[in-house]
């Protein structure tokens, strides 16, 4: 469960590498388009773009190979049903058990007034 | 057998699918970008067939569109991450078979810890109401 | 008349005069050639306008057909989807284009069209218009790669902040105790048991969404309540009768009244609201189809079997008798949203709070339980899911009547028939033991409820004794309670096995004390020094007992002139009677007694009046006679 919380966290992380790409590949165009552009901003935010797609890349790449040998089409057959139905009747004896406690608790208490 | 074989198809054809998406996207992304730039470059002394203001608005049109191209590529990667997050939580075996197992054990020492601290308490009360039972019925007040 | 006029024709002057010369000759404009005039005529075109002038045709429109419907349908477009504008604008380039292909098509034909350049004047190339421009395109491009980055960054950033937590993870959470899987582009998921072995007919798919983002005006539905936990991201989608929750009420029924009710009102069968969180929703499904299983598996039984008293099964109850004029109910429980406002007062819960219940629901996990868990066959290549008993039957060569022995199982309705008689047979016994303990206080009755039982035998160990004298005698009596019957060990050893009317247990105890009476004055009489002359259980003379024997014992002082006789019967009283010698009546010399040495002999007996006497109990008093009456 903590590796695929991992896993989740990294795919957020991809995404988020999505949009900073193209927060830098705005930025790069908007440098040009400036009156006085700086070439090397200009580069700059263009090899941003280009290696953060890179990392996109091989990121998602990983995954989907990660996918590839772990998954199959089918459903998993299995479930967890059985050991949870029987704890919860072991809750419901515990229950019970102190239900009756607490009656004759009570009893015990009318009793001494 | 032929079900299972069409299944394995299809999971690799999804996940090709994957692959195939995501190289498009991103391909679509940086070659949209090249495109605009290379657009930015102001012709010296060309003699060109069309006339300039047209050239200058169909060069404006052919930048937004690319642009847009651009946020859409974005946009599907996004999407294509959250399928993929999705068939991640649904398919990964290995995490399914070790969720059910945890819950299975954990339920099952919940189960034994409850039934042995009922036997215990079983045996405390046993005993309490053996002399409960001794006092009750030797007195004279019933 | 014949004469004909010249009439001539002339076109009308279709040339305007440009100029007219000094010598009055008109010099008129050169008319137009094709392509000046086609030039001419595509100036005039101004494409930016079209549209407007479309709109405004149409505005202007509708007054002239001033029907109502034309209103509504012009007010209408505005709210027709989003993507008309659109549509109307694409339609209208296509148009455009088609007309130009056209166009293109005939002008490369050479036939009726041609394409020749319009003389203008070439214009200037000025090299910083084409840098503004586009810079201008640049930005605009930029702008909009910026806003979408903007959008997506909120959209991430929105849902990190967001009360509806992540859909993944909500989902990976959802995952980690119910079973998902994915087909086509839904989502479903299965609550059912099939998994762990049921056979159930219904299966239990559901399907999971995105819930939409709540309404922000909408979020106080109890303003100074309990926290309103985080909606959550997903939402679920059972079948309709398996919403809500339900459960299995066991009610024990003697004709009318009800003695023991056995129903599941514990905390965890509480109403589902539909708006409640989706593991609730689902545990309450999962609940409704597990108790549905029980039910019809119950029902075909209860209508399968064929007891002497028919079983009556009647919509959602199943009425089976245990004992003449005690009846065990079950009722199939249903508790859906909609019957929350008519809330069932349920009776109030008596004992046997959900222990039946329980055994029923301990019966269908068995069930499932067996249904996966095949016992292995020995040796390996033998049939798998045949039982361990069938699998010895080859090699023991079991004859066929053994076989079908061996193989028989009760029925879960006898099953839990048996259990219930059992309960009820054990309230009784406790029933009627506590009372009669009240009632007779003379030799103390105390039970002691053995604490290992099952849940079709329990027993109780009964002592009887006296208070005052419990070391020197006590009456051992087990009794186990089992289905219907009792068996009784008494302390010689004698079973006895009783059926469950209660008046048989209370002559049984009855008797029992009547004995203890008579058999601890014995004891007492050895500690005293007296001596038994005679003891019977089951005396023969005296009158006739209506419950029993009466027994009796007759005691000699130590010095041999005080005799005592007591006799005790399980519905009579205890009748003490005394003799002493030498006589103390006189002597008075008759036909038959001459002499007065006979007077020695001992008397007749007088009866003595316990009730007057001195002492707890009757042992007390016993000892107190045989006190006074040892003469040293």
């Amino acid at each position: 469960m903590a590796a695929l919380t991992q896993r989740l966290k990294e795919l957020d992380d991809i995404e988020r590498d999505i949009t900073t790409a193209m927060q830098s590949a705005g930025q790069a165009i908007l440098e040009l388009s400036k009156d006085k552009p700086s070439l090397k901003q200009v580069e700059s935010q263009t090899s941003n773009f280009v290696k953060t797609l890179e990392n996109v890349e091989n990121g998602l790449t990983k995954h989907i190979t990660y996918l590839t040998q772990v998954s199959t089409g089918q459903a998993h057959e299995g479930s967890s049903y059985a050991s949870q139905k029987d704890l919860s009747m072991a809750w419901h004896r515990i229950h019970h058990a102190r239900a009756r406690l607490m009656e004759l608790e009570r009893l015990k208490n009318k009793h001494m007034q | 057998m032929s079900q299972q074989k069409t299944l394995s198809q299809n999971k690799e054809a999804l996940l090709k699918s994957y692959n195939k998406r995501m190289k498009d996207d991103i391909k679509s992304m940086v070659d949209n970008f090249i495109e605009i730039i290379k657009l930015a470059r102001v012709p010296q002394d060309e003699d060109s067939q069309v006339l300039r203001p047209l050239q200058n608005n169909q060069d404006q049109y052919e930048m937004h569109v690319r642009a847009c191209n651009v946020v859409r590529a974005g946009e599907c990667l996004m999407k294509l991450i959250s399928d993929i997050k999705q068939y991640l939580v649904l398919n990964d075996f290995p995490s399914i078979n070790e969720a059910i197992s945890q819950n299975t054990r954990f339920d099952k020492n919940m189960q034994n810890e409850c039934d042995s601290r009922l036997c215990l308490l079983r045996d405390d009360v046993a005993s309490e109401l053996y002399e409960l039972e001794e006092e009750y019925y030797s007195s004279a007040y019933k | 008349m014949a004469l004909s006029v010249n009439v001539s024709v002339e076109a009308a002057q279709e040339y305007q005069v440009q100029e007219i010369t000094y010598d009055g000759q008109e010099i008129y404009t050169q008319p137009l050639s094709m392509s000046e005039n086609l030039t001419k005529l595509a100036h005039k075109i101004d494409f930016g306008k079209v549209d407007d002038d479309d709109s405004q045709d149409h505005l202007e429109s509708t007054p002239n057909f001033c029907g109502e419907e034309q209103k509504e349908l012009v007010t209408f477009q505005p709210s027709l989807w989003p993507w008309d504008s659109v549509r109307t604008k694409l339609r209208s380039a296509l148009t455009e284009i088609s007309v130009l292909v056209d166009v293109l098509n005939i002008a490369k034909e050479k036939r009726y069209m041609v394409l020749d350049p319009v003389s203008q004047d070439p214009p200037e190339v000025k090299n910083v218009a084409i840098l503004v421009a586009k810079k201008k395109g640049l930005v605009s491009a930029a702008a909009i790669i910026q806003k979408g980055a903007e959008r997506l960054r909120i959209s991430q950033a929105e849902g990190k902040n967001r009360s509806l937590s992540d859909f993944h993870l909500e989902l990976l959470n959802m995952r980690q105790k119910w079973r998902l899987r994915k087909q086509g582009s839904l989502i479903l998921g299965d609550l059912s048991y099939r998994s762990v072995g049921s056979r159930f007919w219904q299966n239990g798919t559901y399907e999971v969404t995105k819930s939409e983002q709540p309404n922000t005006t909408v979020t106080s539905l109890s303003p100074g309540g309990p926290q309103v936990p985080r909606p959550s991201a997903l939402k679920v989608t059972l079948p309709s009768e398996l919403e809500g929750n339900s459960y299995i009420h066991v009610v024990i029924q003697k004709d009318t009244e009800t003695i023991a009710a056995g129903d599941f009102t514990s905390p965890f069968i509480s109403p589902i609201h539909s708006d409640s969180h989706w593991m609730n929703k689902l545990e309450g499904a999962q609940n409704v189809l597990f108790c549905k299983e029980l039910f019809s598996q119950l029902a075909r039984e209860a209508v399968q079997l064929q007891p002497s008293i028919p079983n009556l099964v009647v919509g959602n109850q199943i009425t089976a008798s245990l004992f003449p004029g005690v009846q065990l109910c079950f009722s199939l429980c249903h508790l859906t949203a909609q019957d929350k406002s008519k809330a069932t007062i349920l009776p109030a819960p008596l004992e046997n709070k959900a222990v039946l219940e329980h055994s029923l629901y301990q019966l269908l996990r068995e069930h499932h339980h067996q249904n996966i868990h095949l016992p292995t066959p020995h040796p390996v290549t033998g049939t798998l899911g045949v039982s361990k008993r069938r699998q010895i039957a080859g090699p023991e060569a079991l004859d066929r009547h053994t076989l079908m022995e061996s193989c028989k199982t009760n029925t879960w309705l006898e099953q839990i028939i048996e259990q219930t008689q059992h309960t009820i047979l054990r309230l009784r016994t406790m029933y009627i033991i506590d009372t009669y303990a009240s009632e007779n206080k003379d030799p103390l009755i105390v039970a002691h409820w053995a604490s290992l039982s099952s849940p079709t035998c329990s027993s109780v160990k009964i002592n009887i004794m006296t208070h005052g004298y419990e070391t020197i005698y006590r009456t051992p009596l087990v009794i186990h309670v089992e289905r219907k019957t009792l068996k009784a060990v008494c302390r010689d050893g004698r079973v006895m096995n009783l059926s469950y009317e209660p008046q048989e247990l209370t002559y049984l105890l009855m008797s029992q004390v009547s004995q203890h009476q008579v058999n601890a004055v014995q004891c007492l009489a050895k500690v005293m020094g007296w001596k038994v002359l005679s003891s019977s259980s089951h005396v023969g003379v005296g009158p006739v007992e209506p419950i029993g024997n009466a027994s009796s014992v007759v005691m000699a002082s130590s010095t041999g002139d005080r005799v005592i006789a007591i006799r005790c019967g399980p519905q009579t009283d205890i009748q003490v009677s005394v003799s002493s010698s030498p006589q103390e009546q006189d002597f008075y010399p008759s036909t038959l007694v001459r002499d007065r040495k006979w007077q020695n002999l001992s008397g007749s007996f007088r009866e003595v009046a316990l009730e007057k006497m001195e002492g707890k109990n009757f042992l007390n008093k016993m000892e107190n006679l045989m006190a006074c009456l040892t003469t040293c």
